[in-house]
């Protein structure tokens, strides 16, 4: 456990000595609010005009942060974009830096060191949550009867999300030395995932296999406050 | 006593090619052992084995008595390896790149500090402690390279051509840390350079095509073939035909107007003659020394010595 502490630390470490983590963040930041104002200005009109669409404004909490336009669906659209930028380099960079062999003549596990590179990322997904809990926050304060229940669900099946693209970017690093092709790959599989579920499905076996397999639809039950679906995020 | 490093039958193939095959290695003490041989010969892969950052196709690597298969993270316990191209951390300062390093070789918190200093001491990298990795100068990353080899106080340090690529007042530097290392636990140590191994090592392993084509003391290496010409200095040499006229002489070379090199075919009282002859005739001999450079030949012998592995 101790080593698994360590690579984590220093991949961290690594991480945020690069600007990539640290823009990544940034640019995360910016697009989190851009898509919370453009949601809440939406429904502050919505309210200003009154009528009839007041009778939507019911479930404001939801209309906000979970809806088609809402905070997290307007984010997670764009999330595949980040994770291959910082999980290309996990294990490719210790392989093309030679500093692989540092680790495979060191009397470590070699689990240890996937996990302590997972943990590092869980870490830095963790950062990321609480980017977005920023917006969280704020919807408190803005929205009078918030649903909390709904918001950590939410928060709990985006983190997760997170960390299921984190698994496969981390996956396919291994897979190469490079690190752009470890970065497109990730995004590859990523789509796959995502459009699996809608392939072939006039046939039972593949429509059943797929249904395991897919990304897409999984998040979005979280997002209303199901969280049924997080062994699927746990077993990724 | 059981021995530190023992390989036994060790054969390794990428695709389709043997890189080494049949391997038998067996060092008992401490002090340093040169793994000589040409580039691509075997020694890299070799070493790579040896400290389990490679799994061999075929054979047996025993640490101390433990296989580096069976239970590597045992057998890796007392080894330190530096590879051909030092593994470094270019973002992390030289303390924190050590620390991880101890870290990763399992060592107790409170024996890391002491551990990191006296590193860092042999190696002269103190005053380099809190510089990024980044910034340091090739020849002293090499030095980061073996601190991080050394820090846990490994019984065995593998070194893969450290002396790869510094400059002359590097290299020298490089190989009396290499030999201070030495002094109380056994060296590995690669090179493709004969007199390295020559000024370092007491034991040779010579490596050629993926096999082991001499392996024996330095001593006996120096002995294994004869050097067959002696360099002179002569303030007043004679003609080549006065030369030839010496028992033994078989060609005459003149290196420049007083150094003369002399070809002999064995005979052991060559520089006698020579001496006595240069005292008759007048010839003023100021130096005479066997030809050293006679060595790189019979690197060159035992290199064609087999033939290579398919």
């Amino acid at each position: 456990m101790k080593t698994i502490y360590k690579v984590a630390k220093t991949e961290l470490r690594s991480l945020f000595y690069s600007p990539i983590a640290w823009f990544l963040m940034i640019v995360f930041l910016i697009q989190c609010g851009l898509a919370y104002t453009y949601s809440l200005d939406s429904n502050a009109r919505s309210q200003e005009l009154g009528g009839i669409g007041l009778e939507y404004m019911k479930d404001l909490t939801e209309r906000i942060f979970g809806g088609r336009d809402g905070l997290f669906a307007s984010v997670m659209q764009k999330l595949y974009l980040y994770i291959p930028l910082l999980t290309m380099g996990l294990i490719s960079r210790e392989i093309n830096g030679g500093t692989i062999k540092l680790l495979y003549s060191s009397p470590v596990r070699i689990r240890s060191i996937v996990f302590g590179k997972y943990l590092a990322m869980m870490i830095f997904n963790l950062v990321l949550v609480a980017i977005i809990g920023i917006f969280l926050v704020s919807g408190m304060f803005q929205i009078r009867s918030v649903d909390y229940g709904m918001l950590l669900t939410a928060a709990l099946g985006f983190y997760l999300l997170l960390c299921t693209y984190s698994a496969i970017g981390l996956f396919m690093s291994c897979l190469t030395t490079y690190q752009v092709v470890a970065a497109v790959s990730t995004f590859v599989m990523i789509g796959i995932l995502s459009y699996i579920g809608q392939l072939w499905q006039q046939y039972d076996f593949v429509r059943d296999l797929t249904y395991f397999l897919s990304l897409s639809g999984r998040t979005e039950h979280m997002l209303f406050g199901c969280s049924r679906r997080r062994m699927y995020f746990i077993f990724c | 006593m059981s021995s530190i490093v023992k390989i036994e039958h060790l054969s390794h193939k990428y695709g389709s090619s043997w890189a080494i095959r049949d391997i038998n290695i067996e060092i008992n003490q401490s002090g340093i052992v040169g793994l000589l041989g040409s580039n691509g010969a075997g020694k890299s892969t070799t070493m790579n084995i040896l400290c389990g950052a490679l799994n061999q196709t075929e054979g047996n690597v025993f640490i101390n008595g433990i296989d580096v298969r069976e239970e590597p993270e045992l057998a890796k316990r007392d080894i330190g390896f530096l590879p051909q191209t030092p593994p470094l951390y270019m973002d992390l300062t030289v303390d924190e790149y050590l620390i991880y390093c101890a870290d990763l070789r399992l060592m107790e918190k409170k024996r890391i500090k002491p551990a990191l200093d006296d590193a860092k001491e042999r190696c002269g990298i103190t005053h380099f402690s809190n510089r990024l990795i980044r910034n340091l100068s090739g020849g002293y990353r090499q030095r980061v390279g073996i601190a991080q080899a050394i820090i846990h106080r490994p019984g065995l340090v593998v070194l893969d051509e450290p002396t790869n690529g510094l400059d002359p007042n590097q290299i020298i530097e490089v190989r009396a840390l290499i030999k201070e290392i030495a002094q109380d636990r056994a060296v590995i140590f690669s090179s493709h350079v004969l007199t390295e191994v020559q000024i370092l090592c007491k034991e040779i392993k010579m490596i050629e095509s993926g096999r082991i084509v001499f392996s024996d003391s330095m001593d006996a290496f120096n002995n294994y073939v004869e050097p067959h010409s002696v360099l002179m200095h002569m303030e007043n040499p004679p003609s080549e035909s006065e030369f030839l006229k010496i028992e033994g002489a078989t060609k005459v070379e003149f290196l420049t107007e007083r150094q003369v090199r002399l070809y002999f075919n064995g005979n052991q009282e060559i520089a006698e003659k020579l001496i006595a002859a240069s005292v008759q005739y007048g010839w003023r001999l100021r130096e005479i020394s066997l030809d050293k450079s006679a060595l790189d030949e019979i690197f060159k012998q035992l290199s064609t010595k087999n033939p290579s592995i398919s």
